[in-house]
C-alpha cells in the first residue's frame, strides 16, 4: 500500500463539500454506472499503448511496456482517455500519503479542507485510510465522495476517520440500481442508515434520468430516508447530462419541470433539496 | 490650435468630458516641469510616461481629505454646519465631493463612508433609501471610475447597506475597498463577496499591511492606492520596466547600470514636479481644503511607479541565457524580486524633503497600465490568459506586494458556480491575504461590470463607445482599447468547471 493511484488533484474546487477543497480522484471503480461521466476513472490502466499514437504532443511513450506520461507537454486534449477501450486513463500517477500531502499542505492555507473522490474512493481502501488518519494528525477536515458501496464493517471503520461523507444513492430499488450500476444497493442502503444516523453524512445525491430511472419513487423513498434520521443533510438531485457518455442504454436528460417537481416533492418530505 | 477645434467639435464628448480636455490644453500651453537630456531620452523611450498629469501642475494628483474632520466641524468655506442626520450628512458629503481636486477632476477618495454615515443610521428603511440615492447621485456626477470609497474592517449597519445597494444597483462609481483583517466578521465578508460576484467590487484590501505601512489613517484611493489620509500623493509617474531593458546586455548590467540610472531621473522629474506645485503654484497657500485643516503638505508623498515587470524578467532571462518564463518558473521570479529589492533599495536612495509623511522617500506603486500598453502588463502582474494555476499565481505575487506600499493588486475571474460557494470565495480571500497579497480582486466571467486594470468599466457601455456613442463615464475611453491591450478577456477563471 505505499501508494495510491490518482486519477487527478484539483487544488481549488467550489463544488466538493463545504468551502474550498482540494480534491483528490483516487483510480479505480467498482460501480459501472451507465451514465458515468468520468468513465476513464473506473479500471487501472493496463498498458496497452492504444492511446499513445492518439497523443499529439508526444505527451505519452509506452516504455519498456510501461506507459510514460509526461504532464508538461499534455494539452489536456482527452484524445487517450476517449480512445481507451479499458475505461482507464493514461494519466494516473502513484503518489505516497507524504507525496499528495507535499500538495495539500501548500494549500492549506487556502482551503476548508480536502476531499476524497473518484472513482470510487474506497476502491483503493488502505490508502485512503492512510490519508484520512494523516488529514486528521494536520488538523485537516476530510470527505469523502463514495458510492456506498464498501462493506459496513469496513464503512464503519473509516467513519472514525472522516469528518463527512457525501453519498450517491443511485436508486432506492435493488434491481434498478443493478441495471444502472452492475451492483445492488444493499452496501448502500445500510451505509446510509448507519452514517446518518452518526451523522457523518455532509449531502446524499441523486442523479436524474429520464426515460430510465423510477425518478419520482427514488426522490420518494430517499428523502424520506433522509427527513427520518433528523439530521442536516442536504439532498441534491442532479441532472443527467448528456456528455461524454459511453452507454449501451437510450439515457435522456430530464426537463426542467421534472426536476422542480422532484424538488416539491423532497421539500414534503422536510428535505433541503437543491437542483444542479 | 487645431486640437482646441477638434475637442470642441468633437461628437462623442460630451459638454463636461470638453471642458476637462479644454483645461488641460490650456495647462500645456506651459511648460513649468523642468527636464534634461536624459529624463528627454528615456521619456522618447517609452521607459518614464508621466501619464499626462500636465505641465504645470496646479493641484496634487491624489488628494485624500480627513472627512471626519469635516463631519465632526462643517465647514466655513462651503457654509456647512456639522451634519446632524443621514439626509444632512449624505447632503454635506456631496456637496464636498464636487470641491476636492484631482489629477482627473473628481475626487479619487471619498472616505470611510460606512463610518461617516454610521452615527446617522436609525434604523429604519430610509436609511437604505437615502444610501441608495447617496450612492446613485455619486454614480451619475462623480462620472470617473477612480471615484473610490472605503468600509470595513469592522462590520457596520452602514456597510452592510452599502454593499447591499451596490449589489442592486450595479454602478461603476464608486470604485469600492473593503478594509479586511481579523476584525472583520465571515458574514459581512460574505456580503462583500456576493456583491463582488455580482458588481465586480469592492476590493479586499490587507488592513494589517496597510497598516503596518501607513498606520490607521490610510486610505485606499483612485486604483487600488494607499496614501495619507489628510494627505494623499503629489503626482504619480511610471517606468516601464520591460523598455528598461532593451540597452542592459544582462540582468547584471540591468541592475547595477540602467535602472540606478533610470531611477534618479525618474526621480528628478518628479522633484521638478513636486517643486512646482508646492512652491510656485499658490495650492497649498490658497486651498479650503488646507485652511480648514482637512489636509496638510506634511501628510503628502510622491509615488514611484512602475509596470512591465513580466516583460522585463522574460526579456533578463533571454539575455542571460536561462530557460523560464514570469510567473511559470522559480529563477524567473526570484529574479523578480530581486529587481523589485534592488529598486527599493535605488529609490530609497532619492531624498525629497516635501515627503516627510514617507521619510523624505518616495513610494512604490504597481501601476496597472493605459490603453496604450501593448504587451506590457500591469505592475508585476502575470500577462493576462498566461496565470498558472490560481494557487501558484497568488503565492507569485504575494512574494512582490509587500515592496508596493502606495497599491499593487491582483485580478482574478470565478467561473459563475462561485456564486453558490461564498464560503469557497472566502477560503482563497483570506488564504490571499494571509500569504500576503495586498489588494484582491475578483469579478465573474458573466457579469456586465468587470475590473480593467484598478478601475471598473461595463461591457455594455464600452460596446456602445466603440459604436461612437457618447458616454457618461469618462473612464470608458480609457477602458475601452485598454481590454483589448491588455487581453483582458483572457484571464483566467477559477473554479471553471468541466462538465463531463
Amino acid at each position: 500500500m505505499d501508494k495510491g493511484i490518482v486519477n487527478k488533484i484539483i487544488k481549488f474546487s467550489a463544488v466538493d463539500g463545504p468551502g474550498n477543497r482540494t480534491v483528490i480522484f483516487l483510480q479505480g471503480c467498482n460501480f459501472k454506472c451507465s451514465y458515468c461521466h468520468n468513465p476513464e476513472t473506473i479500471n487501472i490502466c493496463t498498458s496497452c499503448g492504444i492511446c499513445v499514437k492518439t497523443c499529439e504532443t508526444n505527451a505519452l511513450q509506452l516504455v519498456n511496456n510501461k506507459i510514460n506520461f509526461d504532464s508538461e507537454l499534455c494539452t489536456s486534449c482527452d484524445n487517450c482517455i476517449n480512445i481507451c477501450p479499458s475505461y482507464s486513463s493514461p494519466k494516473t500517477q502513484q503518489y505516497t500519503v507524504d507525496e499528495l500531502f507535499k500538495i495539500i499542505l501548500k494549500a492549506k492555507p487556502f482551503i476548508s479542507g480536502i476531499t476524497i473522490s473518484g472513482g470510487e474512493c474506497t476502491v483503493q481502501y488502505d490508502f485512503l485510510k492512510a490519508i484520512l488518519i494523516r488529514a486528521k494528525k494536520e488538523n485537516i477536515s476530510a470527505f469523502i465522495d463514495t458510492n456506498g458501496h464498501l462493506e459496513p464493517q469496513k464503512m464503519q471503520e473509516l467513519s472514525q476517520y472522516f469528518d463527512k461523507a457525501m453519498l450517491d444513492i443511485k436508486s432506492f430499488n435493488p434491481q434498478e440500481h443493478l441495471k444502472l450500476t452492475g451492483k445492488s444497493n444493499n452496501f448502500v442502503l445500510q451505509n446510509a442508515d448507519f452514517l446518518l444516523k452518526s451523522d457523518k453524512i455532509y449531502e446524499i445525491r441523486t442523479v436524474i434520468v429520464s426515460d430510465f430511472l423510477e425518478n419520482e419513487k427514488n426522490v420518494e423513498e430517499i428523502s424520506k430516508i433522509i427527513s427520518k434520521s433528523q439530521t442536516k443533510v442536504n439532498y441534491k438531485i442532479i441532472k443527467f447530462r448528456n456528455h461524454n457518455i459511453k452507454s449501451k442504454h437510450k439515457l435522456t436528460e430530464p426537463s426542467d419541470k421534472l426536476m422542480n417537481k422532484l424538488k416539491i416533492i423532497a421539500e414534503k418530505n422536510n428535505c433541503n433539496c437543491i437542483v444542479v | 490650435m487645431n486640437q482646441v477645434k477638434d475637442i470642441i467639435q468633437n461628437r462623442q464628448l460630451t459638454y463636461n468630458q470638453k471642458i476637462i480636455k479644454l483645461a488641460q490644453q490650456a495647462e500645456n500651453t506651459l511648460n513649468e516641469v523642468s527636464s534634461d537630456d536624459e529624463i528627454n531620452k528615456l521619456q522618447d523611450q517609452k521607459v518614464i510616461c508621466d501619464l499626462y498629469e500636465g505641465n504645470a501642475p496646479y493641484r496634487p494628483r491624489y488628494v485624500l481629505p480627513d472627512y471626519e474632520k469635516f463631519m465632526k466641524q462643517g465647514s466655513e468655506f462651503l457654509n456647512l454646519e456639522p451634519p446632524k442626520t443621514l439626509l444632512e450628512a449624505v447632503n454635506a458629503l456631496l456637496i464636498m465631493y464636487k470641491y476636492v481636486p484631482s489629477i482627473t477632476t473628481f475626487p479619487v477618495f471619498l472616505g470611510n463612508i460606512d463610518a461617516l454615515l454610521e452615527p446617522f443610521i436609525t434604523n429604519t428603511s430610509l436609511d437604505y433609501e437615502i444610501i441608495k440615492m447617496f450612492l446613485t447621485n455619486i454614480d451619475r456626477t462623480l462620472v470617473d471610475s477612480f471615484v473610490h470609497a472605503n468600509i470595513g474592517p469592522k462590520r457596520t449597519k452602514a456597510g452592510s447597506l452599502i454593499l447591499q445597494a451596490e449589489k442592486e444597483l450595479q454602478n461603476v462609481v464608486p470604485n469600492l475597498s473593503l478594509k479586511y483583517n481579523h476584525e472583520t466578521p465571515d458574514d459581512f465578508a460574505k456580503e462583500a463577496i456576493a456583491t463582488s460576484l455580482s458588481a465586480a467590487k469592492p476590493y479586499f484590501v490587507n488592513h494589517d499591511m496597510f497598516v503596518e505601512d501607513f498606520g490607521e489613517n490610510y486610505g485606499i484611493a483612485s486604483c487600488y492606492n494607499g496614501l495619507p489620509i489628510g494627505g494623499g500623493s503629489y503626482t504619480l509617474v511610471r517606468m516601464n520596466l520591460k523598455n528598461l531593458t532593451f540597452d542592459s546586455k544582462n540582468s547584471e548590467e540591468f541592475l547595477v547600470k540602467q535602472l540606478p540610472a533610470a531611477v534618479e531621473a525618474m526621480s528628478r522629474l518628479m522633484d521638478s514636479r513636486i517643486e512646482f506645485l508646492t512652491e510656485k503654484s499658490g495650492f497649498f497657500e490658497s486651498s479650503f481644503l488646507v485652511k480648514e485643516g482637512l489636509i496638510h503638505k506634511d501628510r503628502f508623498t510622491a509615488m514611484f511607479g512602475i509596470h512591465g515587470l513580466a516583460e522585463c524578467i522574460n526579456e533578463l532571462m533571454i539575455k542571460d541565457n536561462k530557460k523560464g518564463r514570469f510567473g511559470h518558473n522559480d529563477t524567473a521570479n526570484e529574479l523578480g524580486e530581486t529587481v523589485l529589492k534592488h529598486l527599493e533599495k535605488e529609490v530609497k536612495k532619492h531624498i525629497n524633503s516635501k515627503c516627510t509623511v514617507s521619510n523624505d522617500n518616495f513610494m512604490l506603486h504597481a501601476q496597472c497600465g493605459i490603453g496604450d500598453d501593448v504587451n506590457t502588463s500591469p505592475g508585476c502582474r502575470i500577462p493576462a490568459g498566461d496565470e498558472p494555476e490560481t494557487m501558484e499565481q497568488i503565492l507569485q505575487a504575494s512574494l512582490y506586494h509587500k515592496y508596493f506600499p502606495t497599491g499593487v493588486s491582483d485580478v482574478f475571474t470565478f467561473d459563475n458556480t462561485a456564486k453558490n460557494n461564498p464560503d469557497f470565495v472566502l477560503d482563497i480571500v483570506k488564504g490571499a491575504l494571509k500569504s500576503g497579497i495586498r489588494v484582491f480582486s475578483f469579478y465573474t466571467k458573466d457579469s456586465d461590470l468587470i475590473r480593467i486594470t484598478g478601475y471598473l468599466a461595463k461591457k455594455s457601455e464600452m460596446a456602445k463607445f466603440k459604436n461612437g456613442e457618447q458616454n457618461l463615464q469618462n473612464t470608458v475611453e480609457l477602458a475601452q482599447p485598454a481590454v483589448e491591450s491588455l487581453n483582458v478577456d483572457l484571464r483566467k477563471q477559477i473554479a471553471k468547471i468541466k462538465v463531463g
